[in-house]
């Protein structure tokens, strides 16, 4: 293990381990998975325990944790099951544009409803605006002390199962300019959610189109300033894809102990199959991808525990870590033969898990961008 | 309601065991609260109730006896000791470890002392309930509000009631514990943990000589020498072994 962990951190990550071998058996995860969805009960054990609110400051009713060790729980969890950590970390992708962005009094607002054991849903995307989010069309318009809210949001995380949404729409045609986010209690009339998709992985995470007619919201409840939405998207994005990439750790760690495993027992040739060199070789660079992934991702945790916004680094972490993962899986599954490629055993599900990570919280390929003009600024600078 | 809960660690993963020739090396990370002192610190929590009060001891040192403190302190003991001293949990030292422990808890007021069942734990519930001049429970099973308990036998099970000041040694399978939140455990690893001396070393330690004949060789292969086992037969007649 080439990170050292704390003393502290070996505890976090022992309970988190607990938690799993608990709550997220084999047999539980395989049901849901086939199912493509979790019941909402299945979260009540994480909601005991304070997953949910792990990483929320103390003043905000919290665990407090830092990013870095709340990252190392959500590992653990995610070698049980990613979709089922997804669901939770996912609140924390909209609470942290309060946070960052609205007043200490919207924060808490926030936060205390998350607080019994709710979940809440960060919506952006739209059918025809997804990497492109400059261009959404649903609106805002203002009407005294109120926003109007029109439009149908696509692939919202949680939106299903969220009690609060925050919301990005168009108050004005300015482009970029012109999006503003807003805070929306799920039980304000006017809001429908679509059809939960039947998703190739991450199934146990809830995702839905969601529908927005004539949707009243107070002007209270607009986060930071008009036309800033965008900004403040992407201010809470760029800490998100770096968080999410330990969810994508803990899936590869899981492949690694799954291949490593059947290697050592299953017999070909008369000898295990971990003797053979290519197969070795697999193992090697599972390992070594496994171990790289993990410190890239701490490393920019410690970045953002010190209030960096990790624009660049964050990006650079998503697509480094998600993009290793695919292999990394990929060759479990090919360490366990044809049995891998069935659902007897649990490597075929880790591919389809890990591949949505490239997708979600901005593709790899807008990561490659964003790395890149960063990287140019830099340069420009000199 | 004053209950002492004696607490140690288990391996959670055997595997985590690694031999190196007759080197046995542990790793230390891996050891954790024993299942049966999870249960003995529930049954301690939910006995205690609102108005009792759970402290916790250990014997482990270390990281090792820290880390099971914090796990017992989140699960909702109020207090924790660590004993210090060499190697207080070195079977030989048990009776010492024991006498010094009995005689720290003697004037508390305990009422109950809790200890999990474990490989070796049942040593030192004997010893502290004749140090203390408490009544012994072992392999408790069950223990209810009204002092009702139950340990498993071979053939059945014993029933009784519970006469306090006890000692009980707890098992595992006697009540299901609940996790402990990541805040509870937050709060405990920031709680002070006091620190006891036990000075097992001011005790006069008994000597165990042992003459040994050095061989030019210690192992031999097998399949790499065929007179192996006249080898070793010749070694044994030579150090009086074998006749
Ligand atoms: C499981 C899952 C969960 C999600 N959760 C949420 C959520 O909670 N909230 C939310 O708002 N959204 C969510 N999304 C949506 C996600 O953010 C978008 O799918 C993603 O941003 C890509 O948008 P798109 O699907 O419209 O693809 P497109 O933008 O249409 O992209 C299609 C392809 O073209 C490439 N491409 C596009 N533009 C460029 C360019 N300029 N240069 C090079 N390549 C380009 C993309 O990389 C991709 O390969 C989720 C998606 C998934 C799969």
């Amino acid at each position: 293990m080439a990170l050292q962990y704390t003393e502290q951190q070996r505890e976090y990550i022992h309970l988190a381990q607990e938690f799993g071998d608990k709550y997220l058996k084999p047999e539980l995860i395989s049901k849901w998975d086939k199912a493509g969805e979790c019941p909402k009960e299945a979260f009540n054990p994480a909601f005991d325990l304070g997953l949910h609110m792990l990483e929320i400051p103390k003043e905000y009713g919290g665990a407090g944790l830092s990013f870095e060790d709340s990252a190392l729980v959500f590992e653990k969890l995610a070698e049980y099951d990613a979709g089922y950590a997804l669901t939770l970390i996912t609140s924390f992708v909209a609470l942290r544009c309060v946070m960052i962005s609205g007043t200490p009094d919207q924060a808490r607002r926030f936060a205390d409803i998350l607080k019994p054991g709710k979940f809440a849903a960060f919506t952006l995307s739209e059918a025809d605006s997804g990497s492109d989010s400059g261009s959404l069309r649903d609106t805002a318009v203002r009407k005294g002390n109120e926003y109007i809210l029109n439009g149908e949001k696509a692939f919202a995380t949680n939106g299903g199962v969220a009690d609060v949404y925050i919301g990005v729409f168009r108050t004005s045609n300015n482009g970029n300019h012109g999006l503003s986010a807003f805070m929306i209690p799920r039980d304000t009339p006017g809001i429908y959610v679509g059809k939960h998709e039947d998703k190739m992985g991450l199934r146990l995470s809830n995702t839905v189109p969601l529908f927005f007619k004539d949707v009243h919201v107070p002007v209270e409840n607009l986060i930071g300033k008009e036309g800033k939405g965008i900004n403040i998207a992407l201010n809470s994005l760029n800490l998100s894809r770096a968080f999410v990439s330990t969810l994508t750790v803990g899936i590869m760690q899981r492949a690694l102990d799954e291949a490593g495993n059947y290697a050592v027992k299953r017999e070909q040739f008369g000898q295990p199959i971990a003797n053979f060199e290519s197969v070795q070789n697999m193992l090697a660079d599972m390992a070594t991808s496994v171990e790289t992934a993990r410190l890239l991702v701490n490393n920019t945790m410690k970045m953002m525990d010190k209030g960096s916004l990790v624009r660049k680094e964050g990006a650079m972490t998503k697509l480094f870590v998600t993009d290793v993962a695919q292999k990394v899986t990929s060759d479990a599954v090919q360490i366990f033969g044809g049995y891998g490629y069935t659902r007897i055993y649990p490597v075929e599900k880790l591919m389809r898990d890990v591949k949505g990570f490239q997708i979600l919280e901005g593709t790899n390929e807008i990561q490659r961008m964003t790395i890149a003009r960063e990287v140019a600024k830099e340069y420009a600078k000199e | 309601m004053k209950i002492a809960t004696i607490v140690k660690s288990e391996l959670t993963d055997p595997k985590t065991y690694t031999t190196h020739r007759t080197k046995v090396f542990y790793h230390p990370e891996k050891l954790f609260l024993s299942d049966s002192d999870k249960a003995a610190v529930e049954l301690a929590v939910k006995i205690a109730g609102n108005n009792g009060q759970v402290d916790l001891f250990t014997l482990e040192q270390g990281e090792v006896g820290v880390r099971v403190l914090h796990e017992a302190l989140a699960m909702g003991a109020a207090s924790a000791t660590e004993f210090v001293g060499s190697d207080p949990n070195d079977p030989a030292n048990a009776y010492l470890a024991a006498e010094k422990v009995s005689e720290y808890l003697k004037d508390q007021g305990y009422d109950l002392i809790l200890v999990g069942d474990v490989v070796g734990s049942a040593p030192i519930a004997a010893y502290l309930a004749e140090n203390l001049g408490f009544n012994l429970y072992e392999n408790v099973t069950r223990l209810s509000p009204n002092w009702e308990y139950e340990t498993e036998l071979d053939r059945g099970q014993l029933k009784g009631k519970v006469q306090t000041p006890a000692v009980l040694t707890v098992e595992a399978n006697a009540i299901e514990p609940e996790l402990p939140s990541f805040p509870a455990l937050e709060a405990a690893q920031k709680q002070t943990i006091k620190s006891v001396a036990l000075n097992l070393d001011t005790e006069e330690a008994s000597e165990v000589v042992v003459n040994q004949t050095q061989h030019p060789h210690v192992i031999w292969n097998l399949d790499e020498e065929p007179d192996a086992v006249e080898k070793l037969v010749a070694a044994l007649r030579q150090d009086g072994i074998m006749k």
